[in-house]
């Protein structure tokens, strides 16, 4: 049995208090409890060694050789994870403009990633290029509202995937920002762009509802929040229903840790973000309960604005 | 009935669901500090295109005097990035130019460092293959240009604009020396992308665009070898703010 981290362990201690240890030893056995890590990364943007000295105040910092390091330490003190990347990987040192991404491709492929989406910069060599090099993957590339089929990428990227992880059913879907205006058309080609709240409400409703999924992961590369009305993570949140966390990219927005925002519903929906260029690693433990629909003694509401 | 029970049980044990109980979220900070240690087998992968990129990206091409910038609304990095383009685009074109502009995210790092500059420098300053053009354009469309550039906090401009921002706003505009005119047509210089309308400058896409075959980050590839020949340094000319914000 691996060791939960501490807040986790005082997390279900908490909900036993408020319920009353005793209750429990008389009638039920241990509750049937399973812990999932999400590890995630955003905006790697090709920075395959940490920041040179000259860097300034960025010395030192970041790189995907380190992250590789940390994350293959944390796999190895959980029982469960997933490995996920809100896109951007390319794109910001030499090593893109020498490779066109196939360093940093089969460095993520060794990183065991087990999903990612697709970011702006990824078109950035064009999208055959990128159709070529997403071949040094082993994981799936998922977007849900980027139409390719008129493109090279046509059947090398899902719409959403479901992976069970420690008997949990995990949906993941992807989000990726308008190009047009962003990216110069001659390197997106045909690829069209659908309005990611629309996208967002089906396939999430799809991934609980249909496919029952015990949680739906969103990947998006649309930014954090913006001061304008444009779509943003916090956008798709507040007008969710079925998403549970939303793992994002693209602002290089520095979360100390995830924020939950409510849903149309009123319930959280968790929002992460970590910065850019491996600086950061995102890191949510979620604990799940099974049981019966509607009782569940070890959960606690999640606040909201937290 | 045994068979019954076993159903139910079955049943019942088949309508259980994973709630979502608890989390806790904690992101984690990869620095110098991290105790992790190295990933050797992945370093060990990485060398031969190490190497293969170092032999091309650690020529030393020039040197600065100090650490340049970049800043918004305006900063050193911004004025000596924008004065370059500007320079070569008058060569190129053989014309005057008013003024260059270039976005501020097409710039790529926060600064270019005190001392030696590589050509690796020059490539994370500049990753992008964008090409120096140069427009004509009328002063309303200077005028919404610099609305944009207010919109955004602030670009890289060269000598010959300046402008106040005001509630994200831009007012007050000079080009060289004189209030602007909006029937007159002005010529300027800038990257591909924002002409083809990259960063919402989408008032730039129904001009021509006259074409000078440089790419931006060779032009200031150029720039730095040309002054280490003649052993000068890069170096912000000291002329000051181009972009000002109004107090609120």
């Amino acid at each position: 049995m691996k060791r939960r981290s501490f807040l986790i362990t005082t997390g279900i201690a908490a909900a036993y208090g408020i319920l009353g240890g005793a209750e429990w030893g008389s009638f039920f056995s241990k509750p049937d409890l399973t812990q999932l890590t999400l590890l995630h990364t955003n905006d790697l943007h090709s920075r395959i060694h940490p920041f040179s000295e000259d860097a300034g105040e960025r010395a030192g910092l970041g790189g995907i050789t380190r992250l590789s390091a940390v994350v293959k330490n944390i796999r190895s003190s959980v029982d469960h994870s997933l490995l996920l990347d809100c896109g951007d990987v390319l794109q910001g040192t030499p090593y893109f403009n020498l490779f066109d991404g196939k360093l940093e491709f089969q460095l993520m492929s060794k990183m065991g990633y087990d999903a990612g989406t697709i970011g702006n910069h990824e078109f950035d060599a064009g999208i055959e290029m990128l159709a070529k090099n997403f071949d040094y993957l082993n994981f799936p590339i998922i977007s849900s509202n980027y139409d390719f089929s008129d493109t090279p990428l046509k059947g090398k990227v899902l719409p959403y995937q479901i992976q069970n992880k420690g008997g949990i059913k995990v949906g993941i879907f992807g989000l990726g920002i308008e190009l047009f205006g962003l990216v110069p058309e001659q390197l997106f080609g045909n690829t069209v762009y659908k309005d990611p709240i629309l996208v967002s409400q089906e396939v999430s409703t799809f991934l609980k509802n249909e496919a029952n999924c015990d949680l739906v992961i969103c990947l998006s590369h649309l930014g954090y929040e913006y001061e304008s009305s444009k779509v943003s993570d916090r956008v798709i949140a507040a007008e969710s229903e079925n998403i549970d966390v939303i793992l994002g990219g693209h602002t290089h927005t520095f979360l100390e840790g995830a924020v939950t925002i409510a849903n149309k519903k009123g319930e959280a929906v968790l929002i992460n973000q970590a910065g850019r260029s491996g600086k950061m690693l995102g890191r949510i433990d979620l604990l799940f309960e099974k049981n019966k629909k509607g009782k569940c003694v070890s959960c606690i509401n999640i606040p909201i604005g937290s | 009935m045994l068979t019954f029970l076993a159903l139910v049980l079955l049943g019942s044990s088949c309508s259980k669901v994973q709630h979502l109980a608890f989390y806790e979220s904690s992101n984690i900070v990869i620095s110098q500090d991290a105790i992790f240690g190295k990933d050797s087998a992945m370093l060990a992968f990485i060398e031969p295109f190490r190497m293969e990129m170092e032999a091309q990206m650690n020529e030393v091409i020039g040197h600065t005097t100090n650490e340049l910038l970049r800043k918004q609304p305006d900063g050193p990095l911004n004025r000596v990035v924008a004065d370059i383009i500007h320079d070569y685009a008058e060569s190129a074109v053989e014309k005057d130019i008013d003024f260059a502009v270039q976005n501020y995210f097409g710039l790529r790092v926060n600064s270019l460092p005190e001392g030696p500059l590589t050509l690796g420098h020059l490539y994370e300053l500049m990753p992008f293959e964008n090409y120096l053009v140069v427009l004509e354009v009328s002063g309303h469309v200077v005028q919404e240009l610099c609305d944009l550039i207010a919109s955004f906090d602030g670009w890289p401009i060269s000598h010959g604009l300046s402008f106040r921002i005001k509630n994200g706003n831009a007012h007050s505009i000079m080009i060289r020396g004189r209030e602007i005119d909006p029937n007159k047509t002005y010529r300027i210089a800038t990257n591909d992308y924002l002409a083809n309308g990259g960063d919402n400058a989408l008032f730039f896409r129904d001009y021509p665009q006259i074409s000078t075959g440089l790419l931006i980050r060779d032009v200031m590839i150029d720039h730095i070898r040309t002054l280490s020949l003649k052993n000068e340094y890069l170096m912000d000319l000291g002329r000051g703010n181009r972009i000002h914000i109004d107090a609120p």
